[in-house]
């Protein structure tokens, strides 16, 4: 060999991640959502169901 | 690395272009001599990368994506299925300038090569990157030709000028929106009558598509080819997807243009919508003109894989900001996983964002765990609603709309269950991949970790669960 091991091993081979842009279709929760609607209802509607709605999206 | 090196894995990109990626192997071919996968294609330089090191990049027959070192990269493009390991050692030492002997190549073919699949059959399954918070169970909605025919007439839209005059009128159209007065009585209208409703949501639905678009024709704008566009589920919720893999072959201005494509296109669909509602006077026009604010916000966050993220990652240079996470936070000679070195602007970025995520994704988590018990309950409440319907009522359409608000009710809840536990589970297990020393102890190692991870998710999960319960007791 002409290059020592360590040399060799260190040639990087990287398996990229697929380039999805993501869009969330609605009918679901997502965390943003629901940090967002939990923080509107903590911050004086004291309705819960406000929270629930937003975050179901109905 | 040097001038000629890269002059040399660009001639022969260039030959392998000119036959269709790089061949099968002939028939004469040696069983000695190693051969690349069928249609392996090498692309060239990564362009805008946040390392310090150029690497280059290469495409399998499956569509994934490969980031090579310039000698794995040249040794990839000499390979043929003709040439002995020491034919192409010769090559490689020519073109690289140093001594790379018969046995080097062996071993980077071997242990390189190929377990990343880009030499050897293309049967069976190929190695998949392990991604955190990554979309699963995609299926196609559009095929690629259909987003490509579809995007293309749509790139003079990327014009700088027509960008300039774009954003204007939407922040005219917005300021307007939100100053008139006039979008709660476009919700009322909206809540109260479900014809308006499903008016509102259906010009939802347009906008996503739009957005999609944006994203695939300011990929072709910058010369990539965009693939398909489908839906899939993003930890436990359903999410519409453009694939943008082909912008990897572009610069970094190019990527971060298709990526912020699609809130682009958010903002003309607001302005287009405008003229019909200076027509038609309705409300409801005014709250989905409205609404495109909040879709760019959301979209904007950068700390799951949305625009926002990819658009971060494209100016980092670093295709994977999580791999990079725990990094972010060592102390000493900063470096990614498996020594990757950035620059030192590339560095602050992901340091930067890998700070904000740390204290926002945990802060939000927590939120929405607080947030549970209450949800509990309104479901549960809503469940025994409808089962009241259920043994008061007769008649098809009653039963089956109480049947589907509890199936409804119980998948939301479901969803979000599991989406919490998937998230904290992942966020534990980058956390302590990325930070601990390298692993040690056998299989009793690994059980204690385990173990050690699932009490970390259930004290992380139960917590704030139980004193958001007791509150609301």
């Amino acid at each position: 060999m002409s290059m020592s091991p360590a040399e060799l091993d260190a040639q990087d081979v990287r398996l990229l991640p697929e380039r999805a842009t993501l869009h969330r279709g609605g009918g679901g929760i997502s965390i943003h959502q629901t940090a967002i609607a939990t923080v509107v209802d903590l911050g004086g509607s004291g309705d819960t169901n406000v929270a629930v709605a937003a975050i179901v999206n109905l | 690395m040097d001038i000629a090196l890269a002059s040399a894995i660009r001639n022969c990109t260039r030959v392998e272009g000119r036959n269709s990626g790089l061949a099968a192997v002939p028939p004469s071919a040696s069983p000695d001599c190693a051969a690349p996968a069928c249609a392996v294609e090498l692309i060239g330089s990564y362009q805008g990368s946040g390392r310090t090191d150029e690497t280059y990049l290469a495409r399998r027959d499956d569509g994934q994506w490969v980031e090579l070192s310039p000698l794995l990269s040249l040794t990839l493009s000499y390979l043929d299925g003709v040439r002995t390991s020491a034919q192409v050692a010769d090559q490689v030492t020519a073109a690289w300038g140093r001594p790379v002997a018969g046995e080097d190549i062996d071993y980077l073919i071997d242990k390189k090569l190929v377990p990343a699949g880009l030499v050897g059959t293309t049967s069976g399954k190929h190695q998949r990157p392990d991604l955190v918070l990554a979309l699963r169970c995609k299926k196609v909605l559009l095929p690629a030709r259909l987003v490509s025919a579809i995007s293309r007439p749509l790139r003079f839209l990327f014009w700088g000028p027509i960008v300039v005059l774009v954003t204007g009128l939407f922040l005219g159209v917005e300021t307007y929106a939100f100053a008139s007065g006039r979008l709660l009585a476009g919700v009322h209208r909206a809540v109260d009558r479900p014809s308006s409703l499903l008016l509102v949501v259906g010009l939802m639905l347009c906008s996503i598509f739009v957005h999609e678009m944006g994203h695939a024709s300011g990929c072709r704008y910058g010369g990539a080819t965009p693939g398909a566009l489908g839906v899939g589920i993003y930890v436990s919720t359903p999410a519409f997807f453009t694939d943008l893999s082909d912008g990897y072959r572009l610069g970094r201005s190019g990527r971060v243009r298709g990526d912020l494509g699609g809130v682009y296109f958010n903002a003309v669909y607001a302005v287009a919508l405008f003229p019909f509602y200076l027509i038609t006077g309705s409300t409801l026009l005014l709250l989905v003109i409205a609404a495109m604010v909040l879709e760019i916000i959301e979209q904007m966050m950068p700390f799951v894989r949305s625009d926002g993220y990819w658009a971060i990652s494209d100016l980092a240079g670093v295709p994977d900001l999580f791999s990079y996470f725990g990094s972010a936070f060592r102390r000493g000679q900063w470096s990614g996983p498996r020594g990757a070195r950035l620059t030192k602007s590339s560095r602050r970025l992901v340091k930067s964002w890998g700070l904000v995520t740390m204290i926002v994704l945990p802060i939000e988590m927590v939120v929405a765990l607080l947030a549970l018990p209450a949800l509990v309950m309104a479901s549960w409440h809503a469940v025994l609603g409808h089962l009241r319907v259920l043994s008061h009522q007769e008649g098809m359409a009653t039963v089956a709309t109480a049947v589907l608000g509890i199936a409804f009710t119980c998948v939301v809840m479901f969803a979000m269950a599991y989406g919490v536990v998937y998230i904290t589970w992942r966020l534990v297990r980058l956390a302590t991949n990325n930070t601990s020393a390298p692993h040690h102890g056998g299989s009793r190692g690994r059980r204690i970790r385990r173990l050690a991870r699932a009490s970390l998710v259930i004290g992380a999960i139960s917590i704030p669960v139980a004193w958001s319960a007791a509150q609301v007791h």
